[in-house]
């Protein structure tokens, strides 16, 4: 069965078929933004010496285990600047959520007497602990990394 | 008490020979000491029936009256790393249950092989449960005390060895517990409870294995230990070079916000013809700050010559909230329900508890 409508209102519904479109687009550009998701990266202060590690590694050392994969790596920091590159973290290579990472820490402080692992929420405070601390590691994202001096890539973690 | 003073003597002397080694070889240079602690502040009552046990090694029993004791705790742990390989770990407890006397839970020298192969000597907590190593520690799980029907066990320490080997392979996390040693228990609280007496119990010659492997949903530990017991009741033997054996899984899930634990224990005496079950099956649910769970346990011990049929089940809901980074208020309701009639534990009872656990 075909309907046909009347010239006008055919043209009509053409124009707000168009606005419709337009909005659409634009809803989709402002809203989500094309930009790619920042990387964020494993830092250590220049010279760290620290080479291969694997994600495993990385893990082990944030559940406050020794690393195996290098014996550059001393310590680790969590990176508490920005919240959601921490939950990020969390949610990438620690598998786990804040809540469910705070417990499995205090787990092994009082089964194995591990160190607790130290939180820094400033960057001036994170880049100046990992230059005074060589082989600690943490991580950030790409644009925190260029405001910090003195640290260098370890890895690209995602 | 003094059962206990001499093993917290004898725990020190093998920490003192072990530091006296290490000193001599000169390991040790600028210890870095660290301080952590924890705490537990909870008040509770029985709303139906006359008492609640919820802390069998402890013996914390609550009644119809508000009570604080029960399960109230404080624990402070100091670390000592002396290298990055070679650390003293020391913790002192007290507990409302215990009149609050001080007591040393771990004291132990811990030394690092390998990255993955650690040496420890001294005194540590007995890990024949899931929650053994932190049972005092509320912080670290969501109840008010772990399920009361499970970990019934009289003796919670032991001064020995233990070799703990922790690797990953491929993406599961590994780990390996051997050790070795004995504890005496003088004037047992709990023996004491159950018998009315004066009871002594030493547990000796103790080989465990404690297996466990995890990923980022699923974790299993499976444990087997074995031993002898000697038992005086009011200095009288009972019991002398009995042959015992603990074995135990642990199976815990976790599916975004859903957790699942479980625990599930077998315990035997064979010349004795004791043995009981005890399990756990525990369902948790994340909701931002908030968990809400529900607990069924419960504890059954086979009728054997002596006629004993200890039976007891548990069923409880509660609701934790993390209130801050470092603070956890939690509510819970317990019903237990006590089919022993030769030997009853306190019989039924509905209970209600309110806490607050901390680490700092």
């Amino acid at each position: 069965m075909n309907i046909c409508f009347p010239e006008h209102i055919h043209q009509q519904y053409k124009h707000v078929i168009s606005v419709f479109a337009a909005f659409v687009m634009l809803s989709i550009i402002v809203i989500n933004p094309v930009h790619a998701q920042q990387e964020v990266y494993l830092i250590a202060a220049k010279g760290s010496g620290i080479e291969a590690i694997s994600n495993r590694d990385i893990r082990r050392i944030f559940l406050g285990l020794k690393s195996v994969d290098s014996e550059s790596v001393n310590k680790p920091v969590i990176n508490l600047c920005d919240r959601k590159v921490y939950e990020d973290f969390l949610k990438n290579v620690m598998h786990m959520t804040d809540g469910a990472y705070k417990r499995k820490i205090v787990k092994r402080i009082f089964r194995n007497g591990a160190e607790e692992i130290e939180e820094l929420d400033m960057l001036e405070e994170l880049n100046r602990h990992l230059i005074s601390n060589v082989g600690d590691i943490s991580f950030a994202d790409h644009d925190t990394v260029h405001k910090m001096h003195d640290i260098e890539v370890v890895k690209v973690l995602w | 008490m003094a059962g206990r003073k001499f093993q917290v003597v004898q725990a020190l002397m093998a920490v003192v020979v072990l530091s006296g080694c290490l000193l001599h070889s000169q390991v040790v240079s600028a210890a870095d000491y660290k301080f952590n602690g924890f705490g537990s502040v909870v008040v509770g009552t029985v709303v139906e029936g006359d008492e609640f046990l919820a802390d069998y090694p402890k013996t914390g029993l609550y009644d119809t009256d508000l009570s604080i004791d029960p399960d109230t705790t404080l624990g402070l742990q100091l670390s000592s790393y002396f290298t990055d390989e070679f650390s003293l770990i020391a913790q002192l407890v007290v507990n409302g249950a215990l009149d609050y006397d001080p007591v040393v839970d771990w004291l132990y020298l811990n030394y690092y092989l390998t990255p993955e192969l650690s040496l420890q000597a001294g005194r540590k907590r007995l890990p024949l449960y899931y929650y053994s190593d932190y049972f005092d520690v509320g912080y670290a799980y969501y109840w008010i005390r772990p399920p009361p029907d499970v970990y019934t066990w009289q003796i919670t320490n032991y001064n020995g060895v233990n070799l703990l080997y922790e690797t990953g392979i491929g993406e599961w996390d590994a780990g390996l517990n051997l050790y070795y040693g004995s504890e005496e228990s003088e004037d047992n609280e709990l023996l004491g409870l159950l018998f009315s007496a004066k009871v002594d119990e030493t547990w000796k010659d103790m080989v465990g294995i404690v297996g466990m492997i995890s990923n980022h949903w699923l974790e299993v530990r499976l444990t087997h230990m074995q031993g002898l017991v000697d038992r005086t009741i009011n200095g009288v033997p009972v019991i002398n070079d009995i042959r015992q054996l603990f074995s135990g899984m642990s199976v815990n899930m976790t599916f975004d916000q859903l957790l699942i634990l479980s625990e599930f224990n077998n315990y035997r005496r064979p010349d004795d013809d004791v043995e009981h079950n005890a399990y756990m099956l525990s369902f948790g649910y994340q909701i931002g700050d908030l968990t809400p769970h529900l607990t069924r346990s419960g504890f059954r011990q086979s009728m054997n010559t002596l006629g004993n049929d200890e039976e007891h089940y548990t069923t409880s809901v509660g609701l934790r909230w993390d209130v801050v980074d470092n603070i956890a208020v939690k509510l819970q309701y317990d019903r237990v329900k006590d089919n022993g009639v030769i030997v009853p534990i306190k019989g039924d009872s509905k209970s209600i508890s309110l806490g607050m656990d901390f680490v700092f």
